[in-house]
């Protein structure tokens, strides 16, 4: 995690440590972190949730429901790295808007898969 | 720099000091007219005048940069802004809609912690219409209208309430 913080003109030979960040650039990573944290429970959610479905009607899923379930998986890994994109060069309280809308965005995802597997109520 | 005695060509008037540029006054008639040459350097702007010309067109470039930033949202792109509100106050009410019609869960929430998450993923799920509208218009303050707009309407293209759709 320390090579992005090559921001120092000559960062390139000596790669700075998390020590020598500033402390807002401190903020910022934790915010990142926190919410990769938050984003993991949900890939955990999904993981567990497609093992239970395995577990219940083993491996002969239809493909809609493996779409659904790797979909309701990579959603949270998705977002979050296209919120750690947008919020790359933004200060640390935008960062935590740009996951939070990140977040949000996983969850109309799950919302819409499982609605697919539904096939409308 | 050659002189016009050395042009093939010459005019009728060539020698009119009135047209010759001043540094060419100063190269060929400065032995001729040295009062001339005091005078030509009387009317050039003394380093104080220059200062002060510099001055004036920083603050002019300054008051300009100002105003741009602090413009006025065009009547088109307000309207635009309206409409995009309206669509995604809609989408609001749709996904609030899809959570409330909600009585039956995919999977099994066999546990307060499963609970929970289904229920925060609830509340974002309504609540990521108006995030992702009131989060672009704050973090885009500072770009161009036209990434604003780009923005916007991916937030449309995103958050459109399928389970809503399907349903009605």
């Amino acid at each position: 995690m320390t090579k992005n913080t090559a921001a120092t003109p000559n960062a390139v030979a000596t790669r700075s440590t998390f020590r020598e960040l500033t402390f807002s650039k401190k903020v910022g990573w934790a915010v990142a972190l926190l919410f990769a944290l938050i984003s993991a429970i949900w890939v955990w959610v999904g993981v567990a949730n497609l093992f239970e479905a395995i577990a219940t009607f083993g491996l002969g899923l239809t493909g809609l429901s493996w779409l659904v379930f790797i979909g309701s998986i990579a959603a949270p890994i998705v977002t979050y790295g296209l919120g750690f994109l947008v919020g790359w060069r933004m200060p640390a309280w935008a960062k935590a808007v740009v996951f939070l809308v990140a977040l949000a965005v996983t969850m109309v995802i799950k919302a819409d898969l499982e609605s697919l597997l539904l096939g409308g109520l | 720099m050659t002189s016009r005695n050395d042009d093939a060509l010459s005019w009728a008037g060539d020698d009119d000091p009135t047209l010759t540029p001043p540094i060419q006054a100063g190269s060929t008639g400065a032995a001729g007219a040295p009062g001339v040459e005091n005078a030509e350097r009387a009317e050039a702007p003394t380093v104080l005048e220059q200062a002060e010309l510099a001055e004036d067109a920083k603050v002019e470039a300054e008051l300009a940069a100002a105003e741009k930033a602090s413009a006025q949202l065009s009547s088109a792109a307000l309207i635009t802004l309206g409409i995009l509100g309206g669509v995604y106050l809609l989408y609001t009410i749709g996904w609030a809609i899809v959570v409330a019609r909600t009585t039956v869960t995919f999977f099994p929430l066999d546990s307060l912690f499963l609970e929970i998450c289904f229920r925060i993923g609830q509340f974002l799920s309504i609540a990521a219409a108006p995030l992702w509208f009131v989060s672009t218009l704050l973090l885009t303050q500072k770009r161009t209208w036209r990434s604003r707009l780009g923005w916007l309407l991916l937030g449309v293209f995103v958050l459109v309430p399928w389970p809503f759709i399907q349903g009605a």
